[in-house]
């Protein structure tokens, strides 16, 4: 019972003071944050550009760039500070894609705005990080 | 106090059928290879990664394990099924069952130390924390076992308070007026179906939504009441993760599996399993 006692208290503990680093007893956060009425939906896009110069978008999934879109988003930071880092992205991208060669990628934030509760007009995108092959 | 404390320890450690018990562990043990194979297959992908974008979760850091690569993650995913087929069997109970939740939790933590950690996991692992307290079961078994009981509810309670934890953290990092923001248009634009579409051009009706998922969330300690009431709890909660999925594609199937604690698995056609003997117990009612 005591073990049972503690496990609740840290799982209430979790909720209240924890974060996503003390998994298993983090909170329960999915979709927690709050989005205003006129305020604004970011996400994360991808793009690469092929040996031709062609540019082609990439859905952000584990199978095609062997990180999932929430992943690539919870390192948004440190790709915009380091886009050499980028490189893994590609390595794992042509790993999936035998047959291309990238020599562009770039991550963008596309951002769609909300004007009471309903989006309006196109979406934008700001360039986040940008790699290159050297 | 004393007195709440004990009935809180009787209702806890209320005897429940072993056979309960020993279809939740084949279910969840068999759910193990369908996770690890096919509805999670992309934690297997992060061997392929650099140990650059590794960020280790505190537990990760703590017991320093090591960065997943193309030798660790393979060798974990081996060990984690070996273990679950072996429990699966029924054999060595306690010792599969063990190794089985620790190298989940391991497995866990190759997944979600990339950048985003789930949330739809932490009834899963208590249940295959749990689960292996109960020693020797088998789906026939029907004697009823205050050790079967206290891990039933121990599962039954992990998944009210994720349910419960998921309201309260909406406020914490919502705040109280979570409910009147726009969070499922969100979801919807970043993630939506044709059915989340269509929804979401109805005005009012995601706020509501809303309104309605906070009350639900709030309302979940109402499954650990035996009857109908908690009958119909569990139907809500087959309806929310319906409609979850139909609007933007998330399920939350290890979560889901774990709703089985509430079901009376006992009953499932003890005449069929064994049809020449007696059957005292099978409609002897123990819904709960």
């Amino acid at each position: 019972m005591l073990a049972t006692a503690a496990v609740l208290v840290m799982l209430v503990a979790g909720t209240f003071w924890g974060q996503d680093d003390h998994f298993p007893f983090g909170p329960f956060r999915m979709y927690s944050i709050r989005n205003e009425l006129d305020g604004q939906i970011r996400g994360a896009v991808m793009e690469v550009v092929d040996a031709e110069g062609r540019a082609a978008a990439v859905e952000i999934r584990s199978d095609e760039v062997g990180l999932r879109r929430a992943e690539i988003e919870g390192q948004m930071n440190r790709f915009e500070r380091d886009p050499r880092l980028l490189r893994h992205v590609v390595h794992a991208y042509e790993e999936l894609h035998p047959s291309e060669r990238v020599t562009v990628l770039r991550l963008y934030y596309e951002t769609t705005r909300l004007a009471n509760g309903r989006p309006v007009g196109p979406a934008t995108r700001t360039l986040v990080a940008e790699w290159r092959r050297g | 106090v004393r007195p709440l404390l004990r009935g809180i320890e009787e209702w806890w450690l209320r005897p429940l059928p072993r056979a309960r018990a020993a279809w939740l562990r084949t279910i969840l043990y068999s759910f193990v290879f369908v996770d690890v194979l096919i509805t999670t297959a992309w934690v297997a992908r992060h061997a392929a990664l650099p140990g650059e974008l590794y960020r280790p979760l505190l537990i990760g850091r703590v017991l320093s394990l090591p960065t997943p690569g193309p030798l660790f993650v393979p060798t974990v995913e081996i060990l984690l099924l070996g273990c679950a087929a072996i429990a699966l069997t029924g054999r060595l109970p306690r010792a599969a069952g063990a190794a089985v939740a620790i190298l989940y939790l391991q497995w866990m933590l190759i997944a979600f130390s990339y950048g985003k950690v789930d949330h739809d996991r932490v009834a899963f692992l208590i249940a295959l924390a749990v689960l292996p307290t109960v020693g020797r079961a088998n789906v026939r078994d029907e004697v009823q076992d205050p050790a079967a009981g206290w891990a039933i509810r121990t599962i039954q309670v992990a998944v009210v308070l994720t349910y419960l934890l998921s309201a309260f953290s909406k406020f914490r990092f919502g705040g109280l007026d979570w409910v009147t923001g726009t969070t499922l248009v969100r979801a919807v634009v970043r993630r939506g179906t044709t059915f989340g579409d269509l929804v979401s051009e109805v005005p009012f009706l995601l706020t509501a939504t809303q309104w309605i998922l906070i009350g639900f969330e709030l309302a979940a300690p109402l499954l650990l009441i035996r009857g109908r009431i908690g009958r119909w709890m569990l139907a809500a909660c087959l309806a929310f993760h319906g409609l979850t999925f139909a609007s933007i594609a998330i399920v939350f199937l290890p979560h889901m599996i774990c709703l089985l604690s509430f079901v009376p698995l006992e009953r499932i056609a003890p005449q069929r399993l064994r049809p020449a003997l007696p059957r005292p117990l099978a409609h002897h009612r123990t819904w709960d």
